[in-house]
């Protein structure tokens, strides 16, 4: 700040420019009041919570499962990735995992959730940027991860894959050769989308140096994620703390150097080739078997069974009316979403409705970090920081 | 792990005390919530560089009704370490830990918004999720799932 | 009719209001107010796999001024209110208002605190689509609705409705209409 303030010896009055709640480049609803001499920033207020729609209080007042379909609207872009995060902590409070062939059906569905989110990020900073075309090209992309997500659960956007103890569905061989077929385009679009962006003079001039962060300040900041990889640390959950088997697959961290805006762009790009990596070695090695464990205290029993045993019925029955017992204790179970480290941290009583239930969201930390970011910028560029920490309102406000 | 709570007792004695719960997670309660600060500063100038959530929980039932759980991330080697601090009265007030921890800032104005946990030392204590005139903290126990007005923020 | 008889062919009578509204019908404006997760689905149907500009509503505005119908999508809280209702009051007319999703129909199944429990306690909506959220395809449908209604609308007609909207708006008694969720949803 003080650099641009040395150069520009002439001051202008103070101009107070309001973004938001309802502006274009917010994605969402976030409120955004930028103090400015001339065009640079000077000050900036940041206002949430138009979109808080009281998740936390919802989740105390429905039973484990009726919590899943919550998990899918608030990261919005991504909802698989939260659906498997909120069941990795149940099932942590239940000290139960998942069968192997689930777990790699989560693998698929995680990956391919942070490929869509990824799409989305990088698509909408480019047309905030200026560049309209990249969004359009790989939008068409993202229909195709949402035709698989509708053979693999029904649902475009709010997935609700997951249950407790597994998945709600199997994955038939249409949409394994759908998810073939994906693997076998996308990285070449990956490198169509390269061509137009990577060394684009105009979207390097809007993006280098924009929004540089060091290290310090993001861990200061709390930052996680490709905003933290961004910054130069080596920092991804499912490499340091792995879980759902993330140990066996083969892929790599990308790191930034300067934590701009343009890293941040580079990171996403090449955590996206990454998870075609892991997709392409999780496709070949489903090991076979079911999907959810077998426990009737837990998991739904199959349809066949409702309808003609009545073991079957009236286990269907108390679990839905009732719900799962947990047993009372308190955990935190952190996986990698597509934004960073989304937790959730759960009390339990050992009821069937959880105590408290806190998630923790990857950009709410890193939303706090706007202000001191933009400090210094032009308006320009406020938008295209803004753009490059992927901020959902939904997962934001809760 | 061992060590941390090795430090953390030689610093603070009586007032830790370790819990371990459910699948082996460890707890550490800190009994004096005037010393939070310090224990902060403790932690992150032995490795826990990170905070990454903060977050409280309302126990109505109890004598010290309220409890904040800082949940902090050592990075090298991995360490995950959730601090608890029982907080007692109907609005308590506690030290705001921003100086240490920069992301402090909105969580704790989170929780002030929906516990009414006041932060002594605050830079900016406001509500962050409702709007600033709203009465009453939704996450407490008492306060109804619907709401108690119905009036919108204008 | 006489005129025609007249002059042959070459015309054609018509009622003003048809002739407008059928030219109108092709050029709406829309202005996205998206809040959340209805947006992604709205981006899906801007972009190049359903393509909302067959139906000729296009040309997207985000500024309220320059628009004339309003897609409200995603979660209305209570916070979002007043401003949906800025923005309302600051759009050209004829002020088409489609109610996409859920949440924004009814509250959907964020029974809570915070959210606003359907955005028709504050807005005359015209059209409301279902599904949380709804398909492309269904919000396409939610425009083409509006489509029919601009068709047989007169401009007159409809200032009366919502003026009726608001009559009926001012008469409503919060406390005693809004009625508290079962005791079972809790």
């Amino acid at each position: 700040m003080t650099d641009i303030k040395k150069e520009i010896d002439i001051k202008t009055d103070r101009m107070i420019v309001n973004m938001g709640p309802s502006h274009p480049v917010t994605h969402g609803t976030l409120h955004i009041v930028l103090e400015l001499d001339g065009e640079t920033i000077v000050a900036s207020h940041t206002n949430i919570g138009y979109l808080h729609r009281g998740v936390e209080k919802l989740g105390e007042n429905r039973t484990y499962q009726k919590f899943i379909p919550f998990t899918d609207r608030m990261n919005y872009t991504s909802s698989i990735n939260n659906n498997v995060g909120y069941t990795l902590a149940v099932e942590k409070l239940l000290g139960i995992q998942s069968p192997p062939r689930a777990q790699v059906l989560e693998v698929i569905a995680c990956e391919l959730g942070r490929i869509a989110d990824h799409i989305v990020c990088i698509g909408i900073n480019a047309v905030d940027i200026g560049a309209f075309t990249a969004f359009l090209y790989i939008f068409k992309y993202r229909e195709l991860i949402y035709d698989i997500f509708s053979r693999m659960c029904g649902a475009r956007l709010t997935t609700s894959y997951t249950r407790i103890g597994g998945v709600s569905r199997d994955l038939d061989d249409e949409t394994i050769r759908l998810i073939r077929d994906f693997l076998k385009e996308f990285p070449p679009a990956i490198d169509e989308l390269e061509a137009l962006l990577t060394k684009n003079r105009i979207f390097y001039d809007r993006t280098r140096g924009i929004g540089e962060f060091t290290l310090e300040n993001a861990i200061q900041y709390g930052y996680t994620g490709p905003c933290l990889r961004a910054a130069g640390l080596e920092w991804d959950l499912r490499k340091k703390m792995p879980y759902l088997g993330y140990e066996n697959y083969e892929f790599e961290v990308p790191t930034g150097t300067r934590g701009d805006v343009y890293d941040r762009y580079l990171v996403r790009v090449e955590e996206m080739r990454q998870s075609v990596r892991i997709l392409k070695q999780a496709i070949e090695n489903i090991p076979e078997g079911p999907v959810i464990i077998e426990d009737p205290k837990i998991a739904l029993p199959p349809k066949e069974d409702v309808y003609n045993t009545i073991e079957g019925l009236i286990s269907h029955m108390k679990l839905i009316m009732e719900g799962v017992r947990v047993p009372a204790g308190e955990i935190y179970c952190a996986t990698e979403a597509a934004n960073g480290e989304l937790g959730f941290y759960i009390v339990s009583d050992g009821e069937t409705k959880p105590y408290r239930i806190r998630v923790r969201p990857p950009c709410f930390p890193i939303f706090s970090s706007f202000d001191e970011q933009v400090q210094g910028h032009m308006v320009a560029d406020a938008v295209a920081i803004l753009g490059s920490l992927n901020i959902i309102a939904g997962e934001l406000d809760r | 792990m061992k060590q941390t709570i090795g430090l953390l007792t030689k610093y603070f004695g009586e007032g830790i005390e370790v819990q371990t719960g459910l699948r082996d997670e460890t707890f550490i309660l800190l009994k004096d919530a005037s010393r939070i600060k310090e224990a902060m500063e403790l932690l992150r100038d032995n490795g826990f560089s990170m905070l990454i959530d903060l977050t409280a929980v309302h126990y109505p039932g109890r004598e010290k009704q309220f409890e904040l759980v800082y949940n902090m991330l050592a990075m090298e080697p991995l360490l995950r370490l959730l601090l608890k601090v029982p907080l007692e009265g109907e609005y308590p007030e506690v030290d705001s830990v921003s100086s240490v921890f920069k992301t402090a800032n909105w969580y704790e104005r989170e929780v002030f918004d929906m516990f009414g946990i006041r932060f002594k030392d605050h830079p900016n204590l406001k509500r962050i999720l409702m709007w600033e005139d709203y009465e009453g903290h939704p996450l407490r126990k008492e306060f109804p799932l619907e709401g108690d007005n119905l009036h919108c923020y204008d | 009719m006489g005129i025609e008889t007249a002059l042959g062919n070459t015309v054609l009578t018509t009622q003003l209001s048809k002739i407008v509204n059928w030219a109108r019908k092709y050029s709406l404006w829309p202005m996205p107010f998206g809040t959340a997760c209805c947006a992604i689905e709205f981006m899906s149907m801007q972009a190049s796999h359903f393509d909302l500009s067959r139906f000729g509503a296009e040309a997207m505005r985000f500024s309220p001024r320059q628009s004339d119908m309003m897609m409200v999508m995603g979660t209305v809280t209570r916070k979002m209110v007043p401003v949906l209702k800025k923005i309302y009051a600051q759009m050209a007319e004829p002020k088409w208002v489609i109610a996409v999703g859920a949440c924004t129909c009814s509250g959907g199944f964020f029974r809570s605190y915070a959210v606003q429990q359907g955005i028709d306690r504050i807005l005359p909506v015209d059209v409301y689509v279902n599904g949380c959220p709804p398909r492309p395809e269904n919000m396409i449908r939610g425009v083409m609705e509006i489509q029919k209604l601009v068709e047989q609308e007169s401009l007159i007609d409809r200032k009366e409705r919502i003026a009726a909207f608001y009559e009926q708006l001012e008469k409503m008694d919060y406390e005693t209409d809004y009625r508290p969720a079962d005791k079972i949803l809790r």
